[in-house]
C-alpha cells in the first residue's frame, strides 16, 4: 500500500526520471541523507538541550545567576601600625618552627582583625591547591579558621535576614563551587533563596556566595556543558569530556551531512518558493 | 571548542609550575634555577621593616612580601597603584626596567626564551583588546615560539599580569561566534535569541521528520501522498 502511493507520488513529479523510480524502490534515501537521519536520532536529545539552555543563557537575569543578592562588601578597618609586629620575626618563627617555604606573606584583614597570610604553596589561581598560615600581625599567634571564624566571616559579607542555620567543612569537589581545589567552610543561612556563604579554610578567604538562583543557573550550565558526571567521572564544572567531545563530533557530521543534502537539492531544483 | 583543555587555552601550560612543595632544607640545596631565582623568602634577605615601610608611605595599602628574581620586595598600593621596594635595603624598585621585565618573563616562561627570539614593547596608554587597561603601563614581550605566546608584566607591580598564545585568541574568536556577539562576547543579545528561536524550530521541525521517518514511514508518505 505504502509503496504504491508512493510510487504514484513520485510519478507525479515530472521532474524524476524513469531511472530514479527504480531506485527509489531500492532505496528509499541516498546514502547521505540516510547518515543524516540516524545522526539525528543520536542527537537529538542534547540538541534541544543545548537549545533549550542557550535561550535560557540568553534571556536569563544576569545578576541573579551571580548568586550575591545578599553579599555585602568586606570593608577594612584602619590598621593600627604601631602594634603590628614584623613579617621578619613571622618568618624566623615560621623558619624556627616549620620546614615549610614561605612564598610570600600578605598583610590582609578577617573580620576587623589584621593577619599576616603566609603562602607555603602557591597555586597559579586562587582556587588551585594552596598552603597557607594565618598569623595574627598583632599578637604573633598562628590562627586556624575554625567554624566560628567561618561564622564571623560569612555574616560580615551578608546583608540579607536569614541566621546562621547550619556550618559545614567540606573537601572539593564542591557542588556549588566545583573549580574551587581546597577545602571550605560551607555557612548556610535560612533565608528565601537558601544562600551558602564559602570561605577557605587555609585563608579565610571569601570563596563566594552561592544560593537558589544560581544553582538553577548551574545545573543549565550543567545540562549545556554534558557535565553530567557520568561513566564513574566526577562532574568538573568544564566542558572538557569525552561526551561533549563525542557529541559536537555527530553534531558536525550532522550539520554538514545536511548542508550538502540541502545543497544538492536546491541544485536538482527541488527548492521551489 | 569541547576538545581543546580549557586550562591549556588559558596558557596555564606556559607559566613554569611553581617548584615550592618541598620544605626548606631542599630548597637551602636547591633554592636556585639557572636565572638564579631564589624561590623562597629568607629572613637573612628581609631588613626593612614594616615601620619604615609605613613611615615612608603613610598610605600604603595591600602589603605584601614576595620575590621579584633574586630579591625579596614588598610590593604595595598607593592611590590604587603598585610600588616595589627591595625589603632588604628599601630601595625604590618600580617602574622596572626592561631588562627586569625580560627576566621576570624568563624565569616565569615554562620554554626556553633563550633560544628563541622574543619582542619587548612598552604600553603605557593604549591597551590591546586581550588586556584589561587598568593593567596599564606593561611590558609587552612577544615570544617566537610555537603559538606565538605573549606575557604582560606590569611595570609597577613585576608580576606577569596575564599570557596570550594563539589557542586563546582562535578560542575567544570562536566564542564570539558560539554567543553570536562579535563585539562583547556576551550571551545576552537579540541576534543570538532571534537564532535561537529559528533553531528551536527548525529542531523542532527535524523532530518531527524524524518521527515519521524512523519510527512510522508509512504515515509520512500518505501525507506526501495526499498533497
Amino acid at each position: 500500500m505504502a509503496a504504491k502511493i508512493n510510487r504514484k507520488n513520485v510519478l507525479l513529479d515530472e521532474r524524476v526520471s524513469e531511472k530514479a523510480i527504480k531506485k527509489s524502490r531500492k532505496m528509499k534515501l541516498p546514502p547521505l541523507a540516510k547518515i543524516h537521519k540516524w545522526l539525528a536520532v543520536l542527537v537529538f536529545a542534547q540538541v534541544f538541550i543545548w537549545l533549550g539552555t542557550g535561550l535560557f543563557f540568553n534571556l536569563m537575569d544576569h545578576d541573579k545567576a551571580r548568586g550575591n543578592q545578599y553579599r555585602a562588601k568586606l570593608l577594612n578597618k584602619e590598621i593600627d601600625v604601631s602594634r603590628l609586629i614584623e613579617p621578619k620575626q613571622v618568618l624566623t618563627q615560621l623558619e624556627q618552627d616549620t620546614n615549610k617555604a614561605v612564598n610570600s606573606i600578605r598583610l590582609i584583614q578577617r573580620v576587623d582583625t589584621p593577619y599576616y597570610l603566609v603562602n607555603h604553596q602557591q597555586g597559579l589561581y586562587k582556587h588551585f591547591v594552596n598552603q597557607y598560615s594565618l598569623v595574627n600581625a598583632y599578637s604573633g599567634e598562628v590562627k586556624l579558621v575554625d567554624d566560628k571564624m567561618a561564622k564571623r566571616i560569612a555574616k560580615q559579607s551578608y546583608n540579607g535576614d536569614g541566621a546562621i542555620s547550619q556550618v559545614n567543612r567540606l573537601n572539593p569537589p564542591i557542588d556549588d563551587f566545583l573549580k574551587e581545589q581546597n577545602p571550605v567552610w560551607q555557612v548556610n543561612f535560612d533565608d528565601e533563596v537558601n544562600t551558602s556563604v564559602y570561605i577557605e579554610v587555609g585563608s579565610g578567604r571569601l570563596v563566594g556566595h552561592s544560593n537558589d538562583d544560581k544553582r538553577f543557573v548551574d545545573f543549565f550550565f550543567m545540562l549545556h556543558f554534558m557535565d553530567y558526571g557520568l561513566f564513574g567521572n566526577n562532574r568538573t564544572g568544564g566542558f572538557n569530556h569525552g561526551q561533549s567531545v563525542l557529541f559536537a563530533f555527530l553534531m558536525l557530521l550532522f550539520s554538514i551531512t545536511g548542508a550538502v543534502w540541502t545543497v544538492r537539492l536546491w541544485r536538482k531544483g527541488r527548492y521551489k518558493i | 571548542m569541547v576538545v581543546m583543555d580549557i586550562h591549556y587555552i588559558h596558557g596555564d601550560t606556559l607559566i613554569k609550575p611553581s617548584n615550592n612543595h618541598g620544605n626548606i632544607q631542599e630548597l637551602a640545596l636547591d633554592n636556585t634555577d639557572g636565572n638564579n631565582t631564589v624561590y623562597s623568602l629568607h629572613s637573612s634577605q628581609l631588613n626593612f621593616s614594616i615601620m619604615q615601610l609605613m613611615q615612608r608611605y603613610p598610605d600604603a595599602e595591600n602589603i605584601e612580601l614576595d620575590r621579584l628574581l633574586t630579591h625579596t620586595v614588598y610590593r604595595f598600593k598607593v592611590d590604587g597603584q603598585f610600588h616595589l621596594i627591595n625589603a632588604d635595603n628599601g630601595v625604590l624598585l618600580s617602574p622596572i626596567s626592561i631588562g627586569t621585565a625580560i627576566k621576570v618573563a624568563q624565569s616565569q616562561y615554562s620554554g626556553d626564551m633563550s633560544s628563541s627570539d622574543f619582542h619587548v614593547s612598552y604600553l603605557s596608554d593604549q591597551a590591546p583588546r586581550e588586556l584589561s587597561a587598568r593593567h596599564l603601563p606593561v611590558w609587552r614581550i612577544d615570544i617566537d615560539d610555537a603559538a606565538n605566546p605573549t606575557l604582560y608584566v606590569s611595570a609597577h607591580s613585576g608580576k606577569v599580569i596575564t599570557k596570550r598564545h594563539s589557542y586563546w585568541r582562535v578560542f575567544d574568536w570562536m566564542f564570539a561566534f558560539h554567543v553570536m556577539d562579535y563585539i562583547e562576547e556576551s550571551a545576552d543579545n537579540w541576534l543570538l535569541l532571534c537564532v535561537s528561536v529559528i533553531a528551536s524550530i527548525a529542531s523542532f521541525f527535524g523532530l518531527i521528520l524524524i518521527y515519521y521517518r524512523v519510527l512510522n514511514q508509512g504515515k509520512l508518505r500518505t501525507i506526501v501522498g495526499r498533497n
